[in-house]
């Protein structure tokens, strides 16, 4: 009867089995399954799920939430978790895990900006905000949300504004979202 | 037999008797303990300390008066670790439940109860006072603010994030971390709504 290891449950002979190729095959194959294993481990650990992204929407109407739509990729690991093309103001998460979500959201250009709130939304329910007072001179205004988010795999992350003045803006933003942990 | 150099795997030599048995056991074991090991490391890497809280009550607060989060706290989150949330003042402090560089922030949401004065402050402060270094001889605090004028008329949101590190494991003093709320609005007292949020995560071992 062979023998198990206590924790991979590798197989080797013991003193009444047959030393043969099988034998040898056996445990060979055993650790290059648990080399797999450790290997995607690795990976998981060192190439965790990142994105960083700027973009813009232009044209935005004063107390309108707006999503914003990221049209420009700094990075974008893994490449599913972003599209600068196809539904761009959302970001899809590649894993479940925990999540920390930081950007800059700005209005600008309109005639004047009195206020500013950006957020961040999961699915579509707001998960946090930051806003920001100016005043009637200013013609530029932003604030930071930032916050950490409990994610599975699947869920969607987007980031607005809504802007308070005259005139009309365009939100602009720039966001990074990085995978700290695993659920 | 001989080892190999840097995992110590057993190898046999030319002298050895020829167990095979024996030997193949011995690599074996050696190799499950190796790699039992570092998968556990890699798992404990994804699988860190985090802690995400959510207030289920609504709050008021006088301008006079700091607001310390979170009395009415529900963990919505507790990954492994955190086993107490802060409240009241010093004599509860959150357990951090290993060394490490962590994350901390909250999110929430302010509006006056009657009269707004324009443009006045909110302000979030988090901080954290925690034992420093194997000596005990100190502690490091750190603390951040993260504010903004609230125009009339109008809810004020806020999110404030900050990093330390916390070095000593067992150390029976206070780790405090401290998440709280101020404003400078006379004129009414400011209610911070229910689902404020607060949570810390570690995100580093320290340089060792």
């Amino acid at each position: 009867m062979p023998g198990f290891t206590p924790n991979l449950s590798l197989t080797y002979p013991t003193i009444d089995d047959v030393i043969d190729a099988a034998a040898w095959q056996t445990l060979s194959n055993q650790i290059d399954a648990q080399l797999s294993v450790t290997d995607l481990l690795r990976q998981q650990t060192l190439h965790r799920p990142t994105v960083n992204c700027t973009g813009f929407t232009a044209g935005v109407a004063p107390a309108t939430t707006t999503n914003i739509n990221f049209n420009t990729s700094i990075w974008t690991i893994p490449s599913t978790f972003h599209s600068t093309s196809v539904n761009n103001d959302q970001f899809l998460v590649p894993s479940s895990g925990l999540y920390f979500v930081t950007g800059d959201v700005s209005a600008n250009s309109g005639t004047t900006e009195t206020r500013l709130v950006g957020g961040v939304s999961l699915n579509g329910t707001v998960y946090f905000q930051a806003s920001n007072a100016g005043n009637t001179l200013v013609v530029s205004i932003s604030c930071n949300p930032k916050g950490l988010i409990a994610c599975n795999a699947g869920d969607i992350i987007r980031v607005f504004g809504n802007w308070a003045g005259t005139g009309t803006a365009t939100l602009g933003a720039d966001v990074q979202i990085f995978k700290l942990a695993n659920l | 037999m001989k080892e190999t150099e840097r995992f110590s795997l057993p190898k046999p030599e030319g002298q050895d008797f020829a167990d095979g048995a024996l030997q193949l056991q011995a690599l074996a074991e050696a190799v499950d303990i190796d790699l039992s090991n570092l998968q556990q490391s890699l798992t404990n890497s994804l699988r860190t300390p985090a802690y995400i809280g959510v207030s289920t009550a609504t709050v008021t607060i006088a301008s006079t008066e700091v607001l310390q989060l979170f009395d009415d706290a529900t963990n919505i989150f507790n990954l492994t670790g955190f086993t107490t949330v802060y409240n009241n003042g010093f004599a509860n402090p959150f357990t951090i439940p290993e060394q490490g560089s962590y994350l901390f922030g909250c999110y929430g949401v302010v509006t006056c109860d009657g009269a707004v004065n324009a443009n006045t402050l909110r302000r979030f402060i988090i901080a954290a006072s925690v034992p420093n270094g194997p000596q005990f001889t100190s502690q490091k605090s750190y603390s951040y603010w993260e504010q903004t004028l609230q125009a009339p008329a109008a809810s004020s949101y806020l999110c404030a994030a900050g990093t330390f590190d916390y070095q000593v494991i067992g150390d029976a003093r206070p780790k405090i971390l401290w998440w709280g709320f101020e404003h400078d609005n006379t004129s009414s007292t400011v209610t911070m709504a229910t689902g404020a949020l607060w949570w810390v995560i570690k995100i580093s071992d320290l340089a060792s």
